[in-house]
């Protein structure tokens, strides 16, 4: 899912970029500061999330989590996927500094829009609930490698049938990370239900 | 202000140990690997995704690392691999090579390949071309210092492939667990300078 350097076009830097801030904005200003260590502790897991491989069909897949951080942080997701991705770039060559816009767009839009879209649903008993988690997980990382595909066939030449090939190959990952952001959910929901119920009213 | 309690601290930290206890080691960079070695004349280029598969159908593109003009260009095989033997002109110009190499979702890596002409060679280069080879592997105990030197050249490459290979894949750069511990120490303490200025204010 990490796009590297020296593939995309400029405009498709620039726009990935100026969305980026667009959303690590409204995410900073809608962050509620006394939650900033879930923040930090959610961008952590992503940070790590990324090195856990799974050697599932043709492409390189790993977790990435975006449903969960999107559930829980919401529109704050935007700044912690950001810190990570740099995090990541500096570390271990994941994508990279140029890219680092189009690369948080790519995965931090899905988690908001996930988040936001299946919250209302956490509420409405167990078996939503649980529902819930499944589609967020899946389909963060659904639109994500959608995302993803996207940029590639917008920047260029030939990587139109790799760009299907991208969101097929993460089928597999797509539904594991669907149970695992319905393990995730299901057991916070248990042991912390309250963080599921405030989560609504917080943006 | 919200109470500690009601964040879920406990159980994110709980998460965020089960995954980083299953993190896999030796820790696979999420990137394309490449790594190329020079065998001879010969230029191998290998490449494979995180957990060493290899990148089958890889665009790759050789370029001259100066001037960015494209050298080689070819596909990965089956094994992720690609060779292609130096041409005189880079042999002479000594070049260094960058040697990229793209899979199609996205991602891309490069290797940059100093070519190594060995000294004894170029003076021989000549004497190898314009001896034929008929008169190089002629009668026994008439070889010369001159062709002694391309044959034993010609072994210590092919012995010496498989740990260039080898050297050339150590190179590449692989998160270590310090760059794990320091980024999320990064992302904590990040968070506790934010919640020390916010509560200050």
């Amino acid at each position: 899912m990490h796009i590297s350097e020296g593939i995309l076009t400029g405009p498709v830097l620039l726009g990935g970029g100026a969305l980026t801030i667009l959303g690590t904005a409204i995410g900073l200003k809608r962050l509620n500061y006394d939650r900033i260590m879930t923040v930090a502790l959610l961008a952590s897991t992503f940070f790590v999330a990324s090195l856990v491989h799974v050697p599932i069909g043709p492409v390189s897949a790993h977790l990435l989590l975006g449903g969960l951080m999107g559930i829980i942080l919401g529109w704050a997701a935007f700044p912690a996927i950001l810190i990570a991705l740099l995090l990541q770039a500096l570390f271990f060559q994941y994508g990279g500094l140029l890219v680092l816009g189009v690369n948080t767009f790519n995965m931090a839009a899905p988690a908001v829009i996930c988040g936001l879209v299946l919250r209302p649903w956490l509420q409405r008993g167990r078996k939503r609930q649980l529902t819930a988690a499944f589609v967020a997980g899946f389909g963060s990382l659904l639109l994500s490698a959608v995302l993803t595909a996207g940029t590639l066939w917008v920047s260029d030449r030939g990587f139109a049938q790799a760009a299907g090939l991208l969101v097929a190959g993460n089928i597999p990952i797509m539904l594991i990370e669907g149970c695992i952001t319905l393990f995730i959910i299901g057991f916070l929901a248990r042991v912390q239900p309250e963080i599921l119920a405030f989560t609504i009213g917080d943006k | 202000m919200t109470p500690l309690k009601n964040q879920p601290i406990m159980p994110l930290l709980i998460l965020l140990i089960i995954i980083l206890s299953s993190v896999p080691t030796p820790i696979q960079a999420h990137q394309v690997q490449v790594f190329a070695w020079q065998a001879g004349e010969i230029v191998t280029v290998e490449s494979k995704f995180s957990g060493g598969r290899p990148l089958v159908k890889g665009q790759v593109d050789v370029q001259h690392a100066t001037t960015g003009a494209s050298l080689y260009q070819g596909r990965t095989n089956d094994q992720g691999h690609f060779s292609f033997s130096l041409a005189d002109t880079v042999k002479a110009e000594k070049a260094p090579l960058r040697i990229i190499v793209s899979g199609g979702d996205g991602h891309r890596n490069e290797w940059l390949l100093q070519p190594e002409v060995a000294h004894v060679s170029q003076e021989t280069d000549q004497a190898a071309t314009t001896v034929p080879a008929a008169e190089l592997s002629g009668t026994a105990g008439s070889v010369s210092n001159k062709e002694l030197t391309i044959i034993l050249e010609r072994l210590l490459e092919e012995k010496l492939a498989p740990i260039r290979r080898s050297l050339a894949q150590s190179q590449e750069p692989r998160p270590k667990l310090t760059d794990i511990l320091g980024g999320i120490g990064y992302l904590i303490g990040l968070a506790g300078i934010i919640a020390w200025i916010k509560s200050r204010k």
